[in-house]
């Protein structure tokens, strides 16, 4: 078992820099995921942990051994690819075991954890099959069990679930974590979809352009984004953001929205609200209000979708928009006025660099 | 009736016979009639390719060529080139295919250049090897006298133990880049991860060719030979245009027999018979070939 450490790692791909001095440090047994859209560098950031590619500078340490020079082999990682990579002329049973043949483990020493590791994943019927003779969910599972067979320090996952159907994700989501926590090993976790990253991860790694733009644990980086790009990145559905500006009054800050709608800002404990020039907040964080409540918004809706439980409706008001998650069953039709007001502790401030606006 | 009839015949699923039936006429007429004549001429007696000439012999042309040495020789000799140049072409094919997998710089123009000995006629390749062995002026026996190999020139094409190796050296470079684009085709439609996964599994350069190359090149393998064994065995013009069968008949394979049977030795019907002989091994491996293609099909 062993930590992780990422120390001022940068790598180009001519003139393309895809990771800008990338410093991380995971702990031994963490699950820690990498996360962001394509082309943020994510995937490059776990191929040089692999040793698939070389950092153009900095240093990567395993275990607290530096592993920059070590070929993929020596490095006692473990990789499920995103296509799961399986050799597909050998069958189940000779997949998994090939990790430990090539480290010279005998065959009876093979046959023996190949069977240990096949009844974890559930695969003890499918050990003759071939991987094409396989459902895409047993073919992950297989690629898992070439992983853990040898018991490596660190298990590298580059997104492995995204050639799933949603049901299947959602349960090998699920089997993934609870693989890592009866294994305790150190797992980093490639993926571009933020609900994975915040369901199944100890510590979360934001990305954006090649740089780490938060580093937390999951709720952290939920409830205290550092900037509008991470509050808009992670959670489903997606944080309201709504622009505008302040304006000084006798009775103290307004907030005018770009579409003009004028709000006067509440009292939540922020020194500066002076640089504001945006207020997020998530739709799950907006209630229906009275007419005439002072701190709410007058909008016209526009959609109303119906999801069983909930009721999500987007309503505008010139060029602000608010999607709302509002509980329970609601008759709204589009088009009628409605009334909304954000829940003032979970509120979200952005100065106008898009950093937040903190206490 | 009339009508019913013209339905049935124009029913969909006889289109496909329909648009064929040119197709198959025209076949017959410069394919299967002329096989059929060549057969046919294996039972007469003839020296001229008319069998209304000859004598209905029934299987006696077939009689003597079992107990005919020289088929036997031939027989052999077609095995070896076989075998040889196929396994030869298919080593370069596979060296120039793998280099050229990998990222070079120039390596479009290198694969242009790679490509170009197919590109030249048989015979001025020949033409070409000849000059190049010639025991007098020859390149190669000047290179292997000067760096050691051999105290004196050879003449390469004139020794029965040496002609076969000069000719499957000529049929290798000649055919390697063949075996180059179907290898290189092969090669590039295994997935970069597999080797990226047997790389973190822990194989070397070795078994990464060994777990990940070969079994993925099997498909295009199992065609590949069968081609080149197919086209060893057709192949006439450059064995004819380099040594002509010779000498002492070290290189006369059966196509090369039927040739000369036929027409510096008059025996039509005879030759006829032999290459019967050879158009049935043709068939065996053509049916190899055709199982193989369906079971690679099936596999992807």
């Amino acid at each position: 078992m062993a930590g992780v450490q990422f120390v001022e790692i940068s790598k180009s791909f001519g003139q393309v820099q895809a990771v800008s001095e990338v410093n991380v440090e995971i702990e031994d047994g963490e699950f820690a995921v990498l996360v962001g859209p394509s082309g943020c560098g994510k995937s490059t950031l776990l191929r040089m942990l692999a040793g698939l590619e070389r950092a153009t500078s900095g240093s990567i340490k395993v275990g607290g051994k530096v592993v920059d020079d070590l070929p993929p082999k020596d490095r006692d990682v473990a990789m499920v690819f995103q296509n799961y990579a399986l050799y597909p002329q050998k069958t189940v049973a000779a997949n998994m075991g090939f990790p430990l043949r090539m480290r010279g483990a005998g065959r009876l020493e093979t046959d023996r954890r190949v069977l240990e590791t096949a009844r974890i994943l559930g695969l003890e019927d499918l050990l003759k099959r071939y991987p094409k003779q396989l459902s895409g969910g047993q073919r992950q599972r297989v690629a898992m069990g070439r992983a853990i067979i040898r018991n490596p320090s660190v298990f590298l996952f580059d997104e492995p679930l995204s050639n799933l159907d949603a049901k299947l994700r959602v349960r090998m989501r699920a089997e993934i974590k609870e693989l890592q926590q009866r294994l305790g090993t150190t797992t980093v976790y490639v993926t571009h979809d933020q609900i994975e990253a915040i369901t199944m991860s100890d510590k979360i790694v934001v990305m954006r352009n090649g740089r780490v733009e938060q580093v937390g644990s999951p709720l952290d980086v939920f409830d205290s984004p550092v900037n509008r790009f991470v509050a808009g990145f992670i959670g489903s559905p997606a944080m309201n953001f709504l622009e505008g500006r302040i304006r000084s009054t006798d009775d103290g800050p307004e907030f005018i929205t770009a579409g003009g709608l004028t709000w006067k800002l509440p009292d939540v404990g922020l020194r500066d609200l002076s640089r504001c020039a945006s207020i997020g907040m998530r739709p799950e964080h907006i209630e229906l209000a009275a007419e005439g409540e002072s701190d709410a918004f007058s909008l016209r809706i526009s959609v109303v979708e119906p999801t069983g439980a909930d009721t999500m409706i987007i309503a505008r008001n010139g060029s602000d928009e608010l999607s709302a998650l509002i509980k329970g069953r609601h008759a709204f039709v589009p088009g009628n006025s409605i009334h909304l007001k954000p829940l003032l502790g979970m509120l979200h401030f952005f100065a106008r660099d898009e950093k937040a606006i903190r206490t | 009736m009339k009508r019913v009839l013209v339905r049935r015949l124009s029913h969909p699923e006889l289109l496909p016979l329909w648009l064929l039936t040119p197709a198959a006429i025209v076949m017959s007429v410069i394919l299967i009639w002329p096989i059929a004549q060549g057969i046919l001429l294996g039972f007469f007696n003839t020296r001229i390719l008319n069998y209304n000439a000859g004598r209905y012999i029934g299987l006696a042309n077939y009689e003597v060529l079992l107990s005919d040495p020289f088929f036997w020789n031939s027989l052999k000799v077609t095995v070896y080139y076989g075998i040889a140049s196929m396994s030869c072409t298919y080593a370069l094919g596979l060296s120039f295919a793998l280099l050229l997998n990998r990222s070079l710089p120039l390596r479009g123009m290198i694969r242009t250049i790679f490509i170009l000995p197919w590109a030249v006629p048989e015979v001025v390749a020949v033409l070409i090897f000849i000059w190049m062995l010639d025991a007098q002026y020859g390149v190669i026996n000047y290179f292997f006298v000067e760096a050691g190999f051999l105290d004196a020139p050879v003449a390469w094409l004139a020794r029965a133990d040496l002609a076969m190796p000069a000719l499957v050296l000529i049929t290798s470079w000649h055919q390697f880049p063949l075996a180059l684009l179907i290898l290189l085709a092969g090669l590039q439609t295994i997935p970069r991860e597999e080797y990226e996964a047997a790389m973190v599994d822990g194989a070397g350069a070795l078994s990464r060719f060994i777990h990940v190359t070969l079994p993925g090149l099997r498909a295009v393998n199992v065609i590949l030979i069968l081609i080149l064994i197919l086209n060893s065995f057709r192949r006439v013009t450059m064995i004819y245009a380099m040594t002509g069968g010779g000498p002492a008949r070290a290189t006369e394979t059966l196509s090369i027999l039927t040739y000369n049977t036929a027409f510096t030795y008059q025996k039509i019907g005879y030759a006829a018979a032999i290459g019967t002989v050879l158009l049935l091994i043709l068939l065996a491996f053509s049916l190899v070939y055709f199982f193989a293609i369906i079971h690679v099909r099936r596999d992807a």
